[in-house]
């Protein structure tokens, strides 16, 4: 009788944990073919933030300027989107003044 | 033989205590388990509702746009939210009707992405990195689509990250669990086992061991133990006590009437001498009997078995007819016998074994008085109210009386007081009084009067039979408070 | 009479036939119960007395509940080993007339099957009026007459006189009188029967010539006319 609660207890407590961690399937790590690229991340993109700054921020703007600077030479030495983030912040820093 | 069993019991107890603290583990960890996984899927299921709601908002706010300014106005919206995207994981895509991309930063529309009314979970690829998003289409008046989504990696990271804190601090709960098992089973051993080693040294013989007291609640299991031990003890010195009562007391008629016999065999002449060698040993014999008898009738009412014949009857009307019986036989003594009784008193109880007491307390009160003397005989209910109630029933005599220590062991099976030595009388006269008074959960009082003794029976006076439930206690009440066979004693009051 | 006695025990077996042929009654002896059961509703007996404990698979019990339930009325008389006052009861509720526990003396036990006798035939016609010599009562009355003398006597008095003149002739024990004058079931350490029984006498016999209650040694008391 108490073996056999003890078998039930553990059991559920298994089933449980399982249910509990996550798997691969949730997680979506699909196969590459099925990934869609997001444009977002280019070099390309890189270089249409950096237009725009270009046209709408007068070159008195030192702080934008500095962050365009350090992005697109982050985006030019190959490290893309910490580049497309100091470009962003440089677009954000340009909005709100 | 013994050995083996007690190992058998100690096996039993050693694996009862590891079920126990198994079981106790057990619950722990299922307890957590379900505990952290409850706190889990909680926690998953918040983040994802709250991308689902940004997400919502989003396209609303774009939907607006387009309401405002048509398509150039919902394009100018997509561009600047993607170029002000600090945070890097906003996801959108404006296709044409004809499945041509208008905007947005995904290079096609995702296959298997048709339906609009739910969020799909999609790989994406960052420069070359994979990572998970959650997508959502909207048809747009006018034929075109849009994709509003979320790059949800930070979620992905955090889940699984999650999991295993969840998962560990599991582990870590278990472990305990199982350490704090072992703990109560080691406490659990070390209770079972002293009461064990205790018990093993009884059966072994050594009668003088008791459970040792810990101070906490095992006590309560110790102190059961060990007063049981005691009554097993106090049982065993009365069979002893009694056995040897036995063997002097029904040895000695039993030597008498053989040795009348053989000496009638050897030496009578005559028929007459023989007829009456014959006569005093089948007498002898006789008293044997009634011992026995008396002996027998004192255990059966000690086991309480005669409570089967419990009834309601009228107490005085039963002392009346016993008194009359003894009154003649009291006169022909030059005795007084007088009665003080009620003119009525219903009591729950068994009559004859009443009326066997009362018979017994004449019978030694006549045995014992001196001539013109007076044996009262009377019956009183005390005033207190309905259960503790009692009915002292009491005769008192004037006769030769007992000293202090005669009085407490009066009811011992076969006891007679020396200055008793020379009547006739078995012993037991007043040990089947005492038994009758415990049968009906009362008690026999003994008390010396100037000049005299009073033997007085208390008993309950329930008028209606006790609940079925209080038989067993009021049974075991009786047997355990003879134990303690002494009568009560109250100083004399002269 | 005719008495079927069933009893295992040789030796009471054989004392107690040998006394009852003496006392002038018929005997037939089974010593299982098997045997006894068979004679008990074949023949036809004025009295039957069964030991309770039987060999041979059918104990006393179960003989009389055989005879009760053939509507066989007669007399029975149960010997026991068990004192026991439940076992007392089980065998009156059986249907048995009277009980006694072993051992037991021979002149209680011939009181007894005297009195068993007697009283299947008395039962046939209900009396009103009792007479042995020139005492006579009256039941319903209550009184008491002695040639033409009236006696006065207690109620407790009355019913032993009554009893003692329902067995005339018969030898009645004190137990007997115990039993059926007071209801008691224990043997008294006092003389109290014989207390009362004298108490009887001197109201009864001591006024007159003759005494009509005497003492039988060793066994009881019997009322006769000398």
């Amino acid at each position: 009788m108490m073996v056999r609660s003890l078998i039930f207890v553990s059991a559920t407590s298994v089933v449980l944990l399982c249910a509990a961690a996550p798997d691969a399937e949730q997680l979506g790590w699909h196969p590459a073919s099925d990934a869609v690229v997001v444009t977002t991340d280019s070099l390309a993109y890189c270089h249409t933030l950096e237009r725009t700054i270009e046209t709408r921020a007068p070159a008195s703007f030192q702080n934008v300027r500095l962050l365009e600077t350090q992005g697109a030479r982050l985006c030019d030495s190959g490290h893309v989107r910490p580049g497309i983030d100091r470009l962003r912040r440089a677009l954000q820093l340009l909005r709100h003044s | 033989m013994m050995r083996t069993i007690v190992a058998f019991v100690r096996l039993r107890l050693r694996s009862a205590g590891l079920s126990f603290s198994l079981a106790y583990g057990l619950l722990y960890a299922l307890s957590s388990a379900l505990f952290l996984s409850f706190l889990w899927w909680r926690t998953t299921g918040l983040m994802e509702r709250q991308v689902e709601q940004a997400v919502d908002a989003d396209y609303h706010a774009l939907a607006e746009h387009w309401v405002q300014d048509g398509l150039p106005g919902l394009v100018l919206a997509i561009q600047d939210r993607l170029e002000q995207n600090v945070d890097d994981d906003a996801i959108y895509l404006l296709v044409a009707p004809d499945g041509r991309k208008i905007e947005g930063n995904l290079v096609s529309w995702p296959r298997n992405v048709t339906r609009t009314d739910v969020n799909y979970e999609r790989a994406i690829l960052r420069d070359g990195v994979k990572a998970t998003s959650l997508l959502h289409a909207y048809d747009l008046p006018g034929g075109c689509r849009i994709i509003v989504g979320r790059d949800i990696r930070g979620r992905a990271i955090l889940r699984p990250l999650l999991a295993d804190t969840l998962v560990w601090s599991w582990v870590m709960v278990t472990l305990l669990a199982v350490g704090g098992a072992l703990v109560v089973r080691g406490i659990f051993k070390r209770i079972v086992s002293s009461i064990a080693r205790t018990t093993a040294a009884i059966t072994h013989g050594d009668m003088a061991q008791r459970v040792p007291l810990m101070g906490n609640e095992v006590d309560l299991v110790a102190v059961v133990v060990n007063e049981m031990l005691d009554r097993i003890v106090r049982l065993m010195d009365g069979v002893r006590q009694v056995s040897n009562a036995i063997a002097h007391d029904l040895r000695t008629p039993i030597s008498r009437a053989r040795a009348q016999l053989e000496d009638a065999a050897l030496n009578c002449h005559t028929t007459d001498e023989l007829r009456g060698a014959i006569e005093r040993a089948v007498s002898d014999l006789d008293h044997v009997t009634a011992v026995f008898e008396a002996l027998m009738r004192i255990a059966q009412i000690e086991a309480g078995a005669r409570r089967a014949a419990f009834e309601t009857f009228d107490l005085a009307t039963v002392l009346t007819d016993i008194g009359e019986l003894y009154s003649a036989a009291a006169e022909d003594a030059h005795l007084t016998l007088t009665t003080a009784l009620p003119g009525e008193q219903q009591f729950y109880g068994d009559q004859r074994m009443i009326q066997q007491a009362v018979a017994n307390m004449l019978d030694n009160a006549i045995k014992f008085s001196p001539q013109a003397s007076t044996i009262t005989l009377s019956c009183a209910v005390d005033s207190k109210s309905a259960p503790q109630r009692r009915v002292t029933i009491a005769v008192s005599d004037e006769g030769i009386g007992m000293n202090e220590s005669d009085l407490a062991r009066a009811s011992e099976r076969f006891f007679r007081a020396e200055t008793a030595r020379n009547t006739p009388g078995a012993g037991l006269g007043l040990s089947l009084v005492q038994a009758i008074a415990q049968l009906h959960g009362g008690h026999l009082e003994l008390s010396r009067r100037n000049p005299g003794l009073r033997v007085a029976l208390v008993l309950p006076l329930a008028t209606k039979p006790p609940p079925r439930t209080d038989r067993n206690s009021m049974t075991q009440d009786s047997s355990a408070s003879h134990l303690s066979a002494t009568p009560v004693l109250v100083s004399g009051s002269a | 009479m005719r008495i079927l006695l069933v009893e295992d025990d040789p030796t009471v077996r054989s004392f107690t036939a040998k006394g009852l042929r003496e006392a002038g009654h018929v005997v037939e002896e089974s010593d299982n119960g098997k045997d006894g059961l068979f004679m008990a509703v074949s023949e036809n007996f004025d009295l039957v007395i069964l030991d309770r404990m039987l060999p041979g698979g059918i104990d006393g019990l179960r003989i009389l509940q055989t005879l009760r339930s053939q509507n066989n009325a007669t007399p029975v008389l149960i010997l026991s080993a068990l004192a026991d006052v439940d076992e007392r009861v089980a065998g009156l509720k059986a249907g048995g007339d009277d009980y006694m526990t072993k051992p037991f003396a021979f002149s209680e036990m011939l009181a007894r099957v005297e009195a068993l006798a007697r009283r299947g035939r008395a039962e046939q016609a209900p009396q009103t009026k009792l007479s042995v010599a020139d005492l006579e009562i009256d039941l319903l009355s209550r009184t008491v007459k002695r040639g033409n003398e009236r006696i006065d006597l207690q109620p407790r008095e009355f019913r032993l006189l009554e009893f003692l003149m329902r067995h005339a002739g018969q030898v009645v024990t004190r137990t007997m009188l115990l039993e059926r004058v007071w209801d008691y079931h224990f043997d008294p350490q006092t003389n109290v029967i014989d207390v009362h029984v004298s108490r009887l006498r001197q109201k009864v016999d001591k006024p007159f010539d003759t005494a009509l209650i005497h003492t039988i040694r060793n066994a009881g008391y019997i009322l006769r006319a000398e």
